[in-house]
């Protein structure tokens, strides 16, 4: 049975279908997915999340605006943030860093690293 | 006291030395094997260590080649395919700029990234840097580590496009991202994967699209009689 629960935040189908690929090999998460930061906070709401990873390029809500509600919610304000970024992006990286993300990906990504980040926050 | 009641305490002394010597022997060499044991328990380790890393890794690309191959087929719009086409790509591969053709003998540019438009003139196929990958039916890489700075006339990579045995079109990688310094292994898996499946991904879009706009079930009717 799931003892974590994630949610993964991107609006791309591929990357979002490999990330949750990747998570799914552990058996203690269980994944929650959404397309952008509104669909995000919508599922936030009223649920328990363990850890959140998310894209920074996205629509409507952006991963960056994403983090800083996040963190201004006292329910997740200590969750474990991952971003995900493309490596030209060092920019996005650092202000996701400074708004209180805990760590970062780069794109391409690889499910072994997603997977050993996300067992490093969660102390699996 | 005679000599030799006096040197019995002694050679019973040395017997004990001796006992103690042989004990210490045994119990190095119980060391000794000991060691070697634990040894190659580490190298067990390891080695299992590395095996699993790279299942994990083979797991991962087949995970990504299920997915590309996936969402690639799974949309009935061309547009979208195309979108996909970006996507696998540049968040897959890690390209930053690209053209793609289609057509013969002079094939046309219908999506691109990260080019001007003035770039994105109709190239030939049976010359210039399409022409090997018409002639090939294969992808074509240039190799090296770090790769090469590409151009339009020079790319990274040119992957055919194939329908049925036939080059209908290409994509021609120019750059890829800066981190990008080699090709992966997965990486020209994924191309020989869009060599074989963009193509046909496209047309059956296109057609789906046609068929919507006239009769779906119909037209799906009698592909039916056809296999009867």
């Amino acid at each position: 049975m799931a003892r974590f629960r994630c949610l993964v935040v991107e609006d791309s189908q591929v990357m979002r279908q490999l990330l949750v690929f990747a998570l799914q090999r552990v058996r203690e998460i269980e994944v929650t997915e959404a397309d952008d930061g509104v669909d995000a906070l919508r599922k936030l709401n009223g649920n328990r999340f363990d850890i959140i990873i998310t894209d920074i390029n996205m629509p409507i809500m952006d991963g960056l605006k994403l983090v800083k509600r996040i963190r201004s919610d006292e329910t997740y304000k200590d969750v474990p943030i991952i971003v995900v970024t493309t490596e030209g992006s060092q920019e996005d990286r650092q202000r996701a860093l400074a708004l209180g993300a805990n760590a970062y990906i780069t794109k391409p990504i690889q499910g072994p690293q997603v997977v050993a980040k996300v067992r490093e926050l969660l102390q699996l | 006291m005679t000599d030799r009641e006096e040197a019995r305490p002694a050679l019973r002394g040395g017997e004990a030395v001796q006992r103690m010597r042989q004990s210490l022997e045994r119990v190095d060499r119980e060391r000794q094997g000991l060691v070697k044991v634990a040894a190659s328990l580490e190298d067990f380790v390891r080695t299992q260590d590395a095996r699993f890393a790279e299942l994990e890794q083979e797991l991962n690309d087949t995970a990504l080649l299920y997915v590309a191959s996936y969402q690639l087929q799974a949309r009935d719009e061309p547009r979208e395919v195309l979108r996909h086409l970006r996507e696998l790509l540049e968040q897959l591969i890690g390209v930053e700029s690209f053209a793609l053709y289609l057509g013969g003998p002079e094939a046309k540019v219908i999506a691109s990234r990260g080019l001007l438009a003035a770039q994105l003139a109709p190239q030939r196929t049976d010359q210039g840097p399409l022409a090997p990958a018409y002639v090939k039916k294969a992808p074509i890489l240039v190799e090296g580590e770090p790769l090469p700075t590409g151009t339009l006339s020079t790319p990274l990579a040119v992957v055919p496009l194939l329908l049925a045995e036939r080059v209908v079109g290409a994509i021609s990688i120019v750059k890829l991202f800066p981190h990008k310094q080699a090709w992966a292994s997965v990486d020209v898996q994924l191309l020989n994967l869009l060599a074989t499946h963009a193509a046909s991904a496209l047309l059956a879009a296109h057609l789906v699209r046609q068929a919507q706009q006239s009769d779906l079930l119909g037209t799906l009717a009698t592909l039916g009689e056809g296999l009867e």
